[in-house]
């Protein structure tokens, strides 16, 4: 009983999504396993965004009353697309090179990734969550859904809830607290993303090339760590990721899908941590300057904004009728002086130095991503990579203004406990960067 | 002038240099620490750990020379895997161990022998005279120390105590999970030497593209960044080996037990005991205070207070809520009447006034 509730808990969200893309795109646009990694996580914050709805009209989450309308949804969706259900089985193609050295080296990375992937499922779901902020921030919260199901005591903090309702989604339907079973969650969500990172990758590179970087993702150290715990900063690195990589690929490939796929994952992003707000104004600035200089038109980004707002206006409209505190304590009450931010500034830039550098989070991705620039930096600018690295240089000043001008500061002093969480968020983004960019030999698919 | 004599008088009547302790014979004078059970039988030292901070001492005044010898040699087997110790060392003029007179290194695969080698010469403070080593060993645990020994400084010896730190198992920060500690080589990240590397390939390159005419810069730093790129994907490799040892302790630590008893592990057995005992004596959902003290010794600081509100839901923790929860801290003040005890110094109270 107790594997087919679990299996029911996963396959909701599942369908969710794959119903959902079954709208966004024909049938040979994506191929089927691309299809399975994207569905999952776009099922989980579609599901945790009518979850949020029934939090906000203080619907109680019971099982029935959460799943009616997904399941209204997926059958709806099934029946109309009926006859492009099944999707090709075209990923297997990619795969097309014959016997020999490149096939035990493709098998072989392949295999290491699979290794990876054990270590994560099983490291998340040995172990009951344990960890600081999972415990006290985000599934403490989900504890308190699942007991009182209309929520009362979730609204101590302004973090978004997408984490909290994706828990105790789990818990709702397994009928009992369960603070380890949920935790497969993260897994399927890093699965997904290595999934969704070849066959972005394989668009534009070589088989190779392509599974070499999923490699090299799947085992930055923080990463793959933070796959195994709960803590948001893993979940909005993935749907950061998502929906960088499908705007990626509409600005190359020009898919109406892609664009939409990009504004939902962009929409979700910030119902997962506060801090997807300003990855999404960065997403939203980068948009605007490539519908400018490509398409000589800005309209389009209202296609992009308005979606988006409408999966985070009910985390807005419940921020401001339970009267949620924001982060108040993050600003200052009188204004810094210069000296005082000339001093934080290099105080910051010799943390980035140290950490981008010399920790072992990130293995050598950052010292690659510079190089990899300097190296092609002509082709950068004469292609859309351009706008992957202007949203980086993004982010990094994302996260010299958070540090710069916000009491966040403390944090980085000490211990810094924030910072490499902080940058988590787009370590996805700046390997797919540097996976587009490089190129192994003049051979390559271009 | 008194100092000096005092250094003459103890430098004569000490037993003079020492490099080699072997355990064929006894103890030979290494001493542990309070309820560390030590013996010597088979010619090895058998040591079992109990809790934190167990060691071993090595006799006081069997002077080391830092300049000949500076390679410590460790033959020991430990029934716990993928553990970490810590050479402790006492220069002249220091009182007391301190962290900073210190190297870490990790320990192997469990119950078999092995040899660690430390090279200290990476340290600053191994210098001169060291009077004094001390080594830390992973709590309760059964090891066996076959010798300790010292060497003169050597490639081979650097080499093997170099590739065995580049192994050494860097488990992520527990508190916040914010950092991984990086690898290192003689104590010094990894990526620094790989950097340098990379800058020495690209300046041989630069230079060979350029005398070539076969290109210049670009071509220089392609080259460079395959280079990267190989190195990243042996750390890669490496992060694998990590993987392995996180679930190899896992596991035995994990596999096969109820979620109650994981509780438990993660938690501690009287206190996670203590806060069910205190959800289900409270029954519905209840307003609480929660008393604990901030620092235990058995856990990290603040670990008690960050765990309690959450294994005490539904019961919503507030200030100066009608019920106060006492666990090994002060009794609130206020008046109150003894709701339930778990156990003297854990007990819920409930609000008279």
């Amino acid at each position: 009983m107790m594997v087919i509730r679990i299996l029911l808990a996963l396959l909701v969200p599942f369908l969710l999504g794959y119903s959902l893309l079954l709208y966004l795109f024909k049938k040979n646009e994506l191929v089927f396993l691309e299809r399975m990694a994207i569905s999952f996580v776009l099922g989980s914050g579609l599901l945790t965004f009518v979850m949020t709805l029934f939090v906000l009209f203080r619907i109680p989450l019971n099982f029935l009353v959460i799943v009616v309308f997904p399941v209204l949804f997926i059958l709806f969706s099934l029946f109309k697309f009926r006859d492009n259900m099944v999707f090709g089985f075209d990923a297997m193609k990619t795969v097309t090179f014959g016997f020999g050295f490149a096939r035990v080296l493709f098998f072989g990375l392949l295999f290491l990734i699979a290794l990876k992937l054990c270590y994560v499922f099983s490291e998340a779901l040995l172990r009951p969550v344990y960890t600081w902020d999972a415990m006290q921030n985000w599934v403490i919260r989900a504890k308190f859904i699942f007991y009182e199901r209309v929520p009362q005591n979730i609204y101590n903090t302004d973090y978004p809830l997408h984490l909290p309702l994706i828990v105790s989604w789990f818990s709702i339907v397994l009928g009992e607290w369960n603070d380890q079973l949920y935790k497969v969650i993260f897994p399927l969500y890093y699965s997904s993303m290595l999934g969704s990172f070849y066959f972005v990758l394989r668009r534009f590179k070589g088989q190779l090339h392509s599974i070499f970087f999923t490699f090299l993702l799947s085992t930055l150290p923080l990463l793959a760590y933070h796959a195994t715990i709960s803590y948001a900063d893993f979940s909005v690195a993935v749907f950061f990721y998502f929906a960088v990589a499908y705007l990626y690929v509409f600005m190359e490939k020009r898919g109406e899908g892609c664009f939409y796929l990009a504004a939902l994952f962009a929409g979700m992003m910030m119902l997962v941590k506060s801090e997807g707000r300003l990855y999404f104004f960065a997403l939203l600035f980068v948009l605007a300057i490539y519908l400018l200089r490509e398409q000589r038109q800005i309209k389009p980004i209202l296609k992009f904004f308005f979606p988006a707002l409408l999966l985070i206006l009910p985390w807005i409209i419940i921020r401001t009728t339970f009267g949620i505190k924001g982060f108040d304590w993050l600003f200052p009450e009188t204004y810094y002086s210069i000296s005082q931010l000339i001093g934080r500034f290099w105080f910051i830039l010799q943390q980035v130095y140290k950490k981008f550098l010399f920790e072992g989070n990130w293995h050598l991705a950052w010292f690659a991503f510079v190089l990899s620039f300097l190296a092609f930096y002509k082709k950068i600018f004469q292609s859309k990579l351009k706008y992957l690295y202007l949203l980086t240089l993004l982010n990094l000043i994302v996260l010299f203004i958070v540090f710069c001008f916000t009491e966040m500061y403390q944090w980085l002093l000490g211990a810094s406990v924030t910072f490499n969480r902080l940058v988590l968020a787009y370590m996805p983004i700046v390997l797919l960067t540097i996976g587009l960019t490089f190129k192994f030999s003049s051979k390559e698919k271009s | 002038m008194i100092l000096k004599l005092l250094v003459i008088f103890i430098l004569f009547i000490s037993p003079g240099f020492a490099n080699d302790w072997g355990f064929d014979g006894g103890n030979v004078g290494w001493q542990a620490s309070a309820g560390v059970v030590l013996k010597q039988s088979d010619g090895v030292l058998n040591i079992k750990t109990t809790g934190e901070s167990s060691y071993v001492v090595s006799p006081q005044y069997e002077y080391i020379d830092t300049d000949n010898y500076s390679v410590v040699e460790i033959r020991m087997k430990l029934n716990r895997a993928y553990q970490e110790s810590r050479l402790f060392f006492l220069p002249f003029g220091f009182e007391n161990f301190d962290r900073g007179l210190s190297l870490s290194f990790a320990t192997a695969g469990m119950n078999k022998f092995r040899r660690y080698f430390i090279d200290m010469k990476n340290h600053p403070y191994w210098q001169g005279s060291v009077r004094h080593l001390l080594l830390t060993l992973p709590s309760n645990c059964e090891v066996e120390i076959d010798y300790i020994k010292l060497h003169p400084p050597g490639f081979w010896y650097s080499l093997r105590s170099a590739w065995q730190e580049f192994l050494f198992f860097r488990m992520p920060n527990l508190g916040t999970c914010f950092i991984i500690s990086p690898i290192t080589i003689n104590f010094k990240p990894v990526n620094q030497y790989i950097y340098l590397m990379a800058i020495a390939l690209f300046l041989v390159s630069i230079s060979y593209f350029l005398i070539s005419q076969k290109g210049g810069f670009q071509k220089a730093l392609f080259v460079t960044v395959v280079f990267i790129f190989a190195i990243w994907f042996v750390l890669s490799l490496r992060s694998l080996y990590d993987d392995y040892r996180v679930l190899h302790n896992d596991f035995s630590r994990f596999y096969g037990k109820s979620l109650d008893e994981k509780h438990i592990a993660e938690t501690g057995r009287d206190y996670y005991q203590f806060l069910k005992w205190t959800r289900e004596k409270l029954g519905g959902r209840k307003e609480i205070t929660l008393h604990v003290p901030g620092i235990v010794r058995w856990a990290p600081t603040d670990f008690l207070k960050m765990k309690g509100p959450y294994y005490l839901v539904p019961n919503a923790t507030r200030e100066d809520a009608k019920y106060h929860i006492v666990y090994d801290d002060k009794r609130p003040e206020g008046k109150f009447k003894l709701f339930a005890e778990f156990r003297p110094g854990a007990y819920i109270l409930e609000r008279t006034e």
